[in-house]
């Protein structure tokens, strides 16, 4: 098999599950739709992990497939292809092991569920559009696979379509999505402006050669080309990687079932905008005002958001916290040019993330769909697999020494503290504060979750195989990835290949790489840092809180008030929205529409002119009143008049 | 080749014509038989006109010329390029849809329904492949007649006030036109419309015929401020009306521009582009919050058809400019194909919701969209359907709704930067309305009681469906081969638009 | 034989009257109905089967453009007196009366379409006019005695209006032929009245205020003479005045305010109207608007006023025979609500009528609106092309009455009891009567061709002769056209 009909299939066995289950899935049974899609995901997978073996283990160089002409005229060449390299591969491989493994955790997670086929069609769907996304060998394919995620990410928010609040969550997210949207294909449309192509290999040789040349907005206006593309293209990953403001959606995604807000809103999906970054970093490398902007709006989201989570009492909601904070990571990476440490924390994130939202599904099937945590506790004993996988999570997502998240997330500190842009050092401040949170708000969880008293009625245990296999399968990487993958990453230069090679950059992966050159190493070296120390405050916070000292906490909690207030309305993002952004469109909607429309247009001209027409009528019709006399008089005076008018 | 001695192009008409009578002089039941096989003799002998079309050349094919009323010097001139025929094989194909469908949708006087929609598509495709003006003005106001009816006698409560306004607005603009269309015809010595291709023209007479043209063809396409008719029309009208007008009268308007406007005026296009520009804006980014603001399910698709045809008129008038700023000819014909190409797509997206929903209406009898709610429940197989019409709308890629709005916005940030964005915010106003008024139809809990009794579609309803989204699936996969039909055409269309005529 | 159709109706008038007294009264009406008849029949045979060479004797014109005329007012009227036989008899209209003018009438138009000096010409529009007089009083009701009077006074004064300018123009020329001295005041103004008392008998505006009246209050069989065949009669009349030069000096503009404002009030005053008599009316008045609007163009335009002429009688024909046939012996249908939801009783009736109307309304591809287009390129030509806009303008206003009717016809669905008892078989006698004017305007409206060459031919015998020469423009002329032309 050559690489082309490899990744075709590989793109295609998952669109193939999707319309089977989608279309034939009442008719065929849960059963067969699961396997059906089960088995075709699992086709994807293997091919994925050979071809990672040959991308990131053989070290092939890149790939560039190209399957069918989409547009092709003599103006505008666009095609289906497939672009292969390190880095896209492992996003490959990433992403088919952990729809994978969501697909087979839904069996028993949907047990029984009346939308069971769709569902499964639906996250096949995704599956293809992600790896149309991160396969694509050109922005416009990329364009095809962003939006194609975002659908079927609004598809499975609202899958519970009787439930309003998840409705109302899935239009939200499909509308903040696309104002990214509209930032990616306005840099989409510049980007083919001035290097008149959209594939990857050709833009990025061509712009850099544009780095100083300006762009007139207006007459008087004039910005930086690359300045301006990169600025859209970080909109864009904003909205899909939720980056403040645009984060807002996140949070809501979470009415949708478990498994989802595991694959799309915390492993894949949500990581796209880091991978849109990271492979376009040439061009970001190039500006460094830009570079400040996203560090300063990671750093700024990994400490708020990550802030929100402790007060969230929803199990989900405080994953999906831990989620824009760990979002925020990786951005703020990205801003100091440590794409590399981006991209490692994307996949630790990506198996621990999914661990823990798959834990917490676990826990809420257990639960019968019970996710506040204010009504759980000491669930420890109850379900010792979820248990242990939990702490497994939680331990790599606070970045614990030797688990996976350790090593992702300290490059990325390490890489922001050695950065030189003036934002550096606001940025390393917040993410350090960062990693204390993120302590704090992952051990309540874990403690309200699993120790403490029981708080609810009933018992509870493990839920069955196709659930707990996942999450044991997870916990693996979530704790060797790290170690394993640091090697190759740093020392190994396994994706530089594939990102900038900005000077500043290659000196940046060097340090990177002195620092973290080996597992056990590193660790030592972290104990000469501030955030390990850090997070342990967090810790002693969250234990103190929660299991030691409870009563105390409880007691004074009205103290910190005007803080709980603040975090509880989540910084006022969704006040802002609704009442100024929602209700003001509304208000100039109705406004255009009644005045513009109706009453200027319609009633004011259109009818205007039509009654004026029909009053003149009437008006002739009371002239001709029908006495002889009148009509003599009339037609002579016609007479007289056209006289006149001879005359003259 | 065999098929380039057949007068296809009369065939075509004449059968409809034909048809259209026979059918109307039939009873309802044999009525719908007859009319299904004619449709698809006539996708037939339109699968015949692809078949013989030559996509190398820009020239005009299956031309037939005969003499017709020669004291006005008016020719039977017809023929079809890459411009036209993409509209041809959408008008059968619409037409074919909504035979299907004509048994759900009205029940009353279902032969003379069938019976109208056959002389509307000859009129439709005659205004296609006309090459003549006058030939050309018959068939555009042909189409009027039998839409008039159409509204009047299937439609809603309101329907007379609606097909009144409808016919005085086009009627209006094409009235003007006519005035335009003998000034050349008598100036040229000739009424074919390419022998005004080379008619010199100062840019005082270009501006007077311009502004008439640009009167009748906006009103039909219709830009603002001349679109009020057509959410009233829309409204009123029964589905398969509403199809027709949204899939094809919409894009007569629009065909003008691309074989009247651009290439007899061009230096008048120049002057007016900006104008132009801002009036599509103004479509896409007012309409868009127009549309917004709609409590009726219909009038909404209505205004989102104003707002998506919104980039047809801009991606026609962005060339000058673009051209000015980037002086080379391929950046004009992406955004130029991209009109054309939104035109095909914008039939699908808006044509199928309008059809879509009136399989809805004929069995719930509201068009408030708080009078609905939890459809999905009820319907599942149907809710897939509008979902993906709504998604071509909104403009997902993949469908059809994308691919003519991409290529328009890529090209539009070589006019301006602003004029880009503008044109961007569709991405979310669409999306807005279209799925704020998917949210609020069919999802959440159910509303009322009727909606409880609703069954899914069927068979055919499926079929009918099904061909509308497998039009939108493979226009937004594939769209080569709708790109490749037009290519030469448009590639020649944008160099007439863009020299100077004198 | 340049005399012959008119000797063979003046014949058949003597007879049918002598016979006819002599016959007992239930038996006259037959009688004269089949007198008419065979009167048409022979009338049309000479004028068909001989084509007769051009002729002239004294002020007595044979052509080309009088013979078809003459033809066509024969055919158009034998279609009328077939489709009220019915109608008549059953409405206690003394029908032998009727026979008896309306043979009368055909006289009148004949010599008016002949008359090729003042004098014929005035004697050919009196003996017209009066027999129209009368026949309005038919129905001896009030409205039709009152419009009568009404018709017959103002009528005498645009009588008055034309003797007096035949004297003017005697006086000027000295000759009663049709010539007009432009630089004679006396001469202009004697063609001046002249010309207003055509476009008082043809109802132009401002003329036109007998017309509504008199149609509302004639009974249908006489509005359907008096609003077909006198207009085709007289537009003969402004044809010859034109041919010798009469309207391009200082009349043009005269001709072309009176179309406008023709059109303008003929349509504006339409639109609220609730009679369908009236309306047509109104709508009549319009039409001739843009009738004598084609004759203003000068020569290049009769052929297409002609053209306008025949394809306007045509479609009035076939709406007033459709008010006819959808009378009630003892209710004449006036109203336009009468007409709701009459697609529903009568289908293929309604369906003509729907396309007789669009036609007027000048919609393609029917024949009116080939008759504008054909007066429209010939303005165009002509350089009127301002004209040309503005009329088309107008034009749009009248469109929202002509749909208006379609609107009634069709778009109402009220059933009651009595709207399906009153349906009928499908095909009458009556209807295929109704479907010769809709196959007429539609053959004429998809190709033209033949109707147009016709017309063409009727006029170009004499223009080469009478074209005026340019430099006989006066001041006053070229100044308006000044105003009316297309700018360059």
């Amino acid at each position: 098999m050559n690489i082309a009909s490899i990744i075709t299939t590989i793109w295609m066995s998952p669109l193939l599950g999707a319309i089977i289950s989608g279309v034939f899935g009442p008719k065929i049974g849960h059963k067969k739709s699961h396997s059906i899609t089960i088995g075709l995901v699992g086709v994807s997978m293997v091919l994925s992990f050979y071809l990672g073996k040959l991308f990131l283990i053989d070290q092939l160089a890149p790939v560039n497939v190209v399957l069918f002409d989409w547009i092709n005229n003599n103006a505008f060449t666009i095609h289906a292809g497939f672009y292969l390299d390190a880095l896209s591969v492992v996003m490959l491989v990433v992403v088919s092991f952990v729809s994978f493994l969501v697909h087979i955790y839904s069996v028993g997670y949907m047990h029984n569920d009346p939308g069971y086929s769709r569902f499964f069609a639906y996250v096949s769907l995704f599956t293809f559009a992600m790896f149309a996304l991160i396969g694509a060998d050109n922005l416009a394919q990329l364009f095809f696979g962003w939006e194609g995620v975002g659908v079927v990410s609004y598809l499975l928010i609202g899958f519970y379509f009787k439930k309003n609040s998840a409705v109302n969550g899935a239009l939200k997210a499909f509308l903040v999505n696309r104002v990214g949207d509209l930032g990616l294909i306005l840099a989409i449309a510049l980007t083919y402006n001035f290097t008149n192509s959209l594939e990857y290999t050709a833009v990025l040789e061509k712009l850099p050669s544009m780095a100083m040349e300006s762009y007139y907005l207006t007459n008087h206006w004039s910005v930086n080309i690359v300045s301006l593309i990169c600025f859209l293209y970080l909109v864009a990953a904003m909205g899909k990687s939720a980056q403040i403001p645009l984060h807002v959606w996140l949070p809501e995604s979470m009415e949708g079932p478990t498994p989802i807000s595991a694959l799309i809103h915390a492993a894949t999906m949500v990581t796209a905008g880091i991978y849109l970054i990271c492979r376009l970093s040439p061009i970001f490398d190039l500006t460094p005002t830009i570079l400040n902007i996203i560090l300063v709006i990671g750093s700024l989201g990994a400490l708020m958001l990550g802030l929100v989570g402790i007060v969230q009492n929803d199990i989900k909601r405080v994953v999906a916290y831990s989620t824009l904070s760990q979002l925020g990571y990786m951005i703020a990476a990205t801003g100091a040019s440590a794409y590399t440490a981006a991209m490692f924390h994307l996949i630790t994130h990506a198996c621990f993330k999914a661990l823990l939202f798959l834990s917490a599904g676990s826990v809420i099937v257990a639960m019968h769909h019970e996710q506040d945590m204010q009504k759980m506790g000491g669930l420890a004993k109850d379900m010792p697999i979820t248990y242990i996988c939990s702490l497994i999570g939680t331990l790599a997502l606070v970045a614990f020494p030797f688990f996976s998240g350790f090593y992702s997330k300290d490059s990325i500190i390490a890489a922001v503290s050695m950065s030189n842009l003036p934002a550096a050092t606001f940025s390393y401040i917040c993410l350090v504060l960062g990693a204390m949170v993120t302590a704090v708000y992952s051990f309540r969880a874990f403690f309200l979750t699993f120790h403490g008293q029981k708080r609810f009625k009933g018992n509870v245990s493990d839920p069955g195989f196709t659930i707990t296999m996942p999450l044991i399968i997870l916990a693996i990487p979530s704790i060797f990835l790290g170690m394993i993958l640091m090697g190759p990453i740093f020392t190994g230069h396994m994706l530089n290949d594939s990102l900038s090679t900005f000077p500043l950059t290659i000196e940046l992966q060097h340090e990177l790489g002195n620092e973290f050159s080996s597992p056990f190493f590193s660790v030592l070296h972290a104990f000469t840092q501030l955030p390990l120390y850090f997070t342990f405050i967090g810790f002693m916070i969250a234990y103190a809180c929660y299991i030691k000292y409870p009563e105390i906490w409880q007691a004074n909690k009205y103290r910190f008030s005007t803080i709980n207030w603040i975090l509880n309305n989540k910084w006022g993002f969704d006040w802002f929205n609704d009442h100024i952004i929602v209700r003001y469109t509304k208000e100039l909607a109705n406004k255009t529409y009644q005045f513009t429309d109706q009453k200027i247009i319609d009633r004011g001209i259109v009818s205007g002119v039509s009654h004026m027409t029909y009053e003149t009528g009437k008006l002739l019709r009371r002239i001709q009143t029908g006495y002889l006399y009148h009509q003599a008089f009339s037609i002579t005076l016609g007479l007289i008049i056209l006289m006149f008018l001879i005359s003259i | 080749m065999l098929l380039h001695k057949l007068p296809l192009i009369s065939i075509l008409i004449s059968q409809s014509l034909f048809s259209g009578i026979w059918i109307l002089l039939s009873s309802d039941d044999r009525a719908k038989n007859i009319a299904i096989s004619s449709s698809i003799f006539s996708l037939f002998l339109g699968m015949l006109l692809y078949l013989g079309f030559d996509t190398s050349t820009a020239n005009m094919q299956f031309v037939e010329n005969y003499s017709w009323i020669a004291s006005l010097k008016i020719n039977y001139y017809v023929g079809i390029d890459g411009i036209s025929l993409p509209l041809i094989l959408l008008t059968l194909f619409i037409n074919l849809i909504i035979v299907l469908t004509a048994n759900d949708l009205v029940n009353q006087q279902i032969s003379y329904y069938l019976g109208l929609f056959f002389f509307l598509q000859a009129m439709v495709v005659g205004v296609f492949v006309a090459l003549n003006t006058f030939l050309f003005y018959l068939f555009w106001e042909g189409m009027l007649i039998p839409m008039y009816l159409c509204i009047g006698i299937w439609g809603s409560q309101l329907r007379s006030y609606a097909a009144i306004k409808f016919f005085i607005y086009t009627f209006f603009g094409s009235v003007i036109m006519l005035l335009a269309l003998i000034y050349l015809s008598i100036k040229a010595g000739s009424s074919s419309i390419i022998s005004f291709y080379n008619l010199p023209l100062s840019l005082y007479e270009q501006s007077f015929i311009l502004f008439a043209l640009i009167l009748a063809f906006a009103v039909k396409i219709p830009m603002w401020p001349v679109h009020t008719w057509l959410p009233d029309a829309h409204t009123e009208a029964p589905a398969g009306g509403s199809v027709i007008l949204a899939a094809l009268m919409l894009k007569v308007g629009a065909y003008g521009f691309f074989r009247f406007c651009l290439p007899i005026t061009p230096d008048a296009c120049l002057e007016a582009s900006w104008l132009m520009i801002a009036l599509s804006l103004i479509a896409i980014v007012n309409i868009g919050l127009v549309a917004l603001a709609q409590h009726d399910m219909k009038r909404l698709i209505a205004y989102s058809s104003v707002a998506h045809m919104g980039f047809v008129s801009l991606g026609c008038f962005m060339i000058y400019p673009i051209f000015k700023n980037s002086g080379h000819l391929p950046s004009a014909q992406l955004a130029l194909s991209g009109a054309m190409v939104q035109m095909i797509t914008h039939a699908f997206g808006s044509g199928g919701m309008f059809l879509a929903f009136g399989l809805l209406y004929e069995k719930i009898h509201t068009r408030l969209i708080a009078d609905m709610g939890g459809i999905v429940q009820k319907m599942p197989y149907f809710t897939a359907f509008f979902m993906i019409f709504v998604l071509s709308n909104v403009g997902l890629p993949g469908t059809a709704g994308f691919v003519g709005e991409f290529m328009v916005l890529v090209s539009a940030v070589q006019t301006n930067f602003w004029v880009a964005l503008l044109a961007g915010l569709t991405l979310v106003l669409s999306a807005s309305y279209s799925l704020f008024m998917f949210k609020r139809v069919f999802y959440g809990p159910i509303t009322q009681a009727n909606i409880e009794k609703l069954e899914d579609i069927s068979p055919h309803q499926y079929i009918a469906l099904s061909l509308m989204v497998i039009g939108i699936f493979f226009i937004g996969l594939y769209p080569q081969p709708l790109i490749k039909i037009m290519d030469k055409s448009i590639a020649n269309l944008v160099q007439l638009a863009l020299q100077a005529k004198f | 034989m340049i005399f012959l159709p008119e000797a063979t109706i003046i014949f058949f008038i003597i007879t049918t009257l002598l016979l006819g007294i002599s016959l007992p009264t239930h038996q006259r009406g037959t009688f004269s109905n089949v007198m008419t008849l065979v009167m048409i029949f022979f009338i049309t045979c000479q004028l068909s089967v001989n084509p007769v060479s051009p002729d002239t004797w004294q002020g007595w014109q044979i052509d080309l453009m009088s013979q078809n005329l003459k033809l066509f007012i024969s055919i158009i009227l034998f279609f009328i007196i077939l489709i009220n036989t019915n109608y008549i008899k059953n409405a206690h209209i003394k029908i032998f009366e009727y026979n008896i003018l309306t043979q009368a009438v055909l006289l009148g138009l004949f010599v008016v379409c002949s008359a090729n000096n003042f004098l014929i010409l005035f004697v050919g529009l009196e003996l017209s006019a009066l027999p129209l007089y009368a026949m309005i009083a038919l129905y001896q009701k009030r409205l039709g005695l009152e419009a009568s009077i009404k018709y017959f006074i103002l009528g005498a004064l645009a009588s008055g209006f034309i003797l007096f300018g035949i004297s003017f123009c005697f006086g000027a020329t000295g000759s009663i032929q049709f010539i007009i001295d432009e630089q004679s005041k006396l001469s202009v103004l004697g063609m001046l009245f002249v010309t207003c008392g055509l476009l008082f008998k043809v109802g132009c505006a401002p003329f036109h205020n007998w017309v509504p009246d008199v149609y509302e209050g004639a009974p249908l069989p006489a509005v359907m003479i008096i609003a077909t065949l006198p207009k085709i009669a007289y537009i003969t009349a402004f044809i010859r005045l034109g041919q010798n030069g009469a309207f391009l000096g200082s009349l043009q503009p005269v001709l072309i305010l009176c179309a406008l404002t023709s059109m303008l009030i003929g349509n504006l005053s339409a639109l609220s109207q609730t009679n369908t008599k009236r309306l047509l009316g109104y709508s009549s008045v319009a039409h001739m608007g843009y009738l004598i609007l084609a004759i203003a163009i000068g020569v290049s335009g009769f052929s297409s006023a002609i053209f306008y002429a025949i394809i306007y009688t045509v479609a009035t024909f076939g709406v007033l025979g459709t008010l006819v046939t959808l009378s009630k012996p003892n209710h004449e249908l006036s109203e336009l609500s009468e007409l709701q939801g009459l697609h529903h009783r009568q289908p293929v009736i309604a369906f003509f009528l729907m396309c007789i109307i669009f036609s007027m309304a000048s919609i393609p591809p029917l024949a009116g609106f080939m008759a504008k287009l054909n007066i429209l390129y010939e303005l165009y030509i002509a350089n009127f092309i301002v004209v040309g806009v503005i009329a088309m303008l107008i034009a749009v206003i009248g469109i929202f009455y002509y749909i208006r009717v379609i609107r009634l016809l069709y778009f109402d669905t009220k059933k009651d009891s009595n709207f399906n008892s009153a349906r009928v078989p499908l095909i009458t006698k009556d209807s295929w009567l109704l479907a010769l004017p809709v196959i007429f305007i539609l053959i004429n409206g998809i190709s033209p061709g033949s109707l147009l060459s016709t017309t063409d031919k009727m006029i170009t015998r004499k223009t080469v002769a009478t074209q005026p020469s340019p430099t006989k423009k006066n001041l006053v002329h070229s100044d308006i056209e000044d105003i009316f032309k297309f700018p360059h």
